[in-house]
């Protein structure tokens, strides 16, 4: 029903500069794999665990007629929506921007005024954003640690990558 | 100087290498082959040593097969997050259940481990007669207990009587009938009855053999050979504890009723405090007791307030959370109700009622009359019944117990299919000989 390698990965990197100011991004994108939410097998178990929810239960199904994908809350479990199921298996589809950098190098007129023969001042900002149809933290995870080369693709509470910003100056003397 | 010390470099290193050929050439430490492994006393006595080894895993009296038996029936309740659990609490197991897998998995290793003493002592030079045959004693009843632990659950299983030498013929297996299964569990325990002079309760003993075969005429229902091998554990001086406090806590003075226990430490731990004691009080919260179960207790069964903790609620039978107390396989009082059941199926009321009186008695209740509070055949195995359930919750007796008295269905609520545990699915495909049992 699904396989955890994509089909195709990429990534489109390119740096423009204009006069003195450079700008450097580096985009990252996967198609074709899917990735097993296990979180949802406690958090998206009609009830039966006592795991937080995902907001998405609110939208279960409460009184006949309700056409929904949510399962009924179901405390002691009858219901079957706490059993492992391949609605947790989600599109793993993404497209990332891994690395924004924006750099303003300095004239060496202002550069020397304070000491250097050249400062380029940068901002750099990592894993700004990602589009994805993933309703997870990331889609890019794999929960196991050393089977990790047997058991890909599976998101169970693992801690997602994080934004960073950084800044900084290049300067030579 | 380079090419110098390269035309001397070459010859040097290889004369290096060849040297040390021996040292290279070493044996693991820490595993032995198969074929040396009990080739010598000391080898054999650790290898026994081994076979009891594999039953404190936390799948078999370590935790996952005592908590089933007890979960995937009327008694335990749970409330925490292992699915594996939930599916049996909710008696959905499916055969994919990795808990399922290891109860059989680690069943088999017992057997494995016995099966090598069995083959392999009766010939070692260097130990005398009496010796081999109290350690192939043991061997026997350990296989004989680990295969009725096996059919109770699984229905009829593979039948590994010698160790296999390929994984050819390991995967060839295929299933025995639950008659097969049961004679040669007989006729390990015959095998080993009165060759076993260990008396340690942490082994086998002599009145273990005699005790799991009170169990297994029981389970066969040959009540006249049940009374009598539970008349035969009677006859080797055991009697039940003064108090069934005394029967848990880790540190505790021996009692006459201990047959047979699998011993744990700290070091060597089980999981059964830890999971039945709620957070907080040591434990994880994982299982509690039913309320039907919790509701059956008589007023003022000390079993009742040893077992069972109604704030903060949770079950108490083992007083700490770290797995340090003993796990009984089979203890005094179980003989006893073998005995009672016995003698009740034979309509010998009066007897049987004595002996679950005796029961009664050390839990501080009133002991029954027959005519008053019971009399007829039937309200005497209810009766029993209740003190089997009372007296052994939470170890690892009631689901075996149900499906052997014809009650799984009524009181579980279960398709009929549900009696038997799934074969393991992927048992089946290793061993593609294995058919899988009807509805699963």
């Amino acid at each position: 029903m699904g396989t955890p390698w994509p089909s195709l990965t990429g990534g489109l990197t390119n740096t423009l500069t204009w006069k003195s100011v450079d700008l450097s991004f580096l985009f990252q994108w996967s198609t074709g794999a899917q990735v097993y939410n296990a979180v949802r097998l406690y958090a998206n178990d009609g009830g039966y665990y006592s795991d937080n929810k995902l907001s998405r239960a609110l939208n279960r199904w409460q009184n006949p007629g309700d056409i929904t994908d949510e399962p009924r809350a179901s405390y002691d479990g009858t219901s079957g929506a706490r059993l492992p199921s391949s609605r947790f298996v989600e599109n793993a589809d993404y497209l990332r921007l891994l690395d924004v950098t924006l750099g303003i190098q300095l004239p060496e007129r202002l550069a020397g005024s304070i000491g250097f023969t050249k400062a380029r001042f940068y901002v750099t900002g990592h894993n700004l954003f990602t589009i994805t149809g993933y309703s997870g933290y990331f889609p890019d995870v794999n929960a196991s640690g050393s089977t990790a080369n047997l058991d890909l693709g599976t998101d169970f509470y693992t801690y997602p990558l994080a934004r960073t910003f950084s800044v900084g100056v290049q300067a030579g003397w | 100087m380079g090419r110098l010390t390269g035309l001397l470099v070459a010859p040097a290193l290889s004369l290096l290498l060849g040297g040390c050929g021996s040292l290279l050439d070493t044996e693991p430490v820490t595993s032995l082959p198969e074929q040396t492994a009990i080739s010598s006393p000391a080898g054999a006595r650790t290898a026994l040593t081994g076979a009891y080894a594999s039953l404190t895993s936390s799948a078999l009296y370590g935790g996952d097969m005592v908590v089933f038996n007890d979960l995937y029936a009327d008694n335990t309740l749970h409330i925490g997050t292992f699915t594996t659990y939930a599916d049996a609490g909710l008696y959905n197991l499916r055969a994919e259940n990795g808990d399922v897998l290891r109860i059989w998995q680690y069943s088999y290793v017992t057997i494995d481990r016995a099966n090598r003493l069995i083959e392999k002592v009766p010939g070692l030079t260097g130990m005398d007669a009496a010796e081999k045959d109290d350690i192939v004693g043991q061997a026997h009843a350990l296989r004989a207990l680990s295969y009725h632990n096996l059919v109770r659950t699984y229905g009829g299983v593979p039948l590994v009587l010698v160790p296999p030498s390929t994984v050819e013929e390991a995967s060839a297996v295929t299933r025995a009938t639950v008659t097969e299964v049961y004679d040669q569990i007989v006729a390990d325990l015959l095998a080993a009855e009165g060759k076993v002079t260990n008396t340690n309760p942490n082994r086998v003993t002599a009145g273990t053999v005699e005790a799991l075969l009170a169990r297994v005429y029981l389970y066969l229902g040959d009540w006249t050979n049940a009374a009598a091998k539970a008349d035969a554990v009677i006859g080797l001086g055991y009697g039940l504890a003064t108090n069934y406090s005394d029967l848990f806590p880790a540190i505790a003075a021996p009692t006459p009723e201990e047959i047979f226990k699998v011993y744990f430490d700290i070091a060597n731990y089980q999981l059964l405090g830890y999971y039945y004691r709620a957070r907080g009080y040591e434990g994880r919260g994982e299982l509690n007791a039913r309320p039907s179960l919790v509701a059956a207790y008589e007023a003022g069964d000390a079993r009742f307030t040893w077992s069972i903790s109604t704030s903060p609620s949770m079950v108490t039978k083992w007083p700490t959370g770290d797995g340090s107390e003993n796990i009984h396989v089979i203890r005094f009082a179980e003989v006893l109700l073998i005995k009672a059941e016995a003698l009740a199926r034979q309509n010998q009321l009066a007897a049987a009622v004595d002996e679950y009186n005796k029961l009664r008695v050390r839990a501080q209740l009133q002991p029954h009359t027959l005519g008053v509070e019971v009399s007829t055949q039937q309200e005497v195995l209810d009766a029993i019944d209740h003190e089997r359930r009372v007296e052994l919750a939470f170890e690892g007796d009631r689901f075996p117990d149900l499906v052997r008295t014809g009650r799984a269905v009524a009181v579980m609520g279960i398709d009929p299919f549900r009696q038997l545990w799934p074969v393991p699915y992927s048992e089946i495909v290793v061993a593609p000989g294995l058919t899988q049992n009807p509805g699963y």
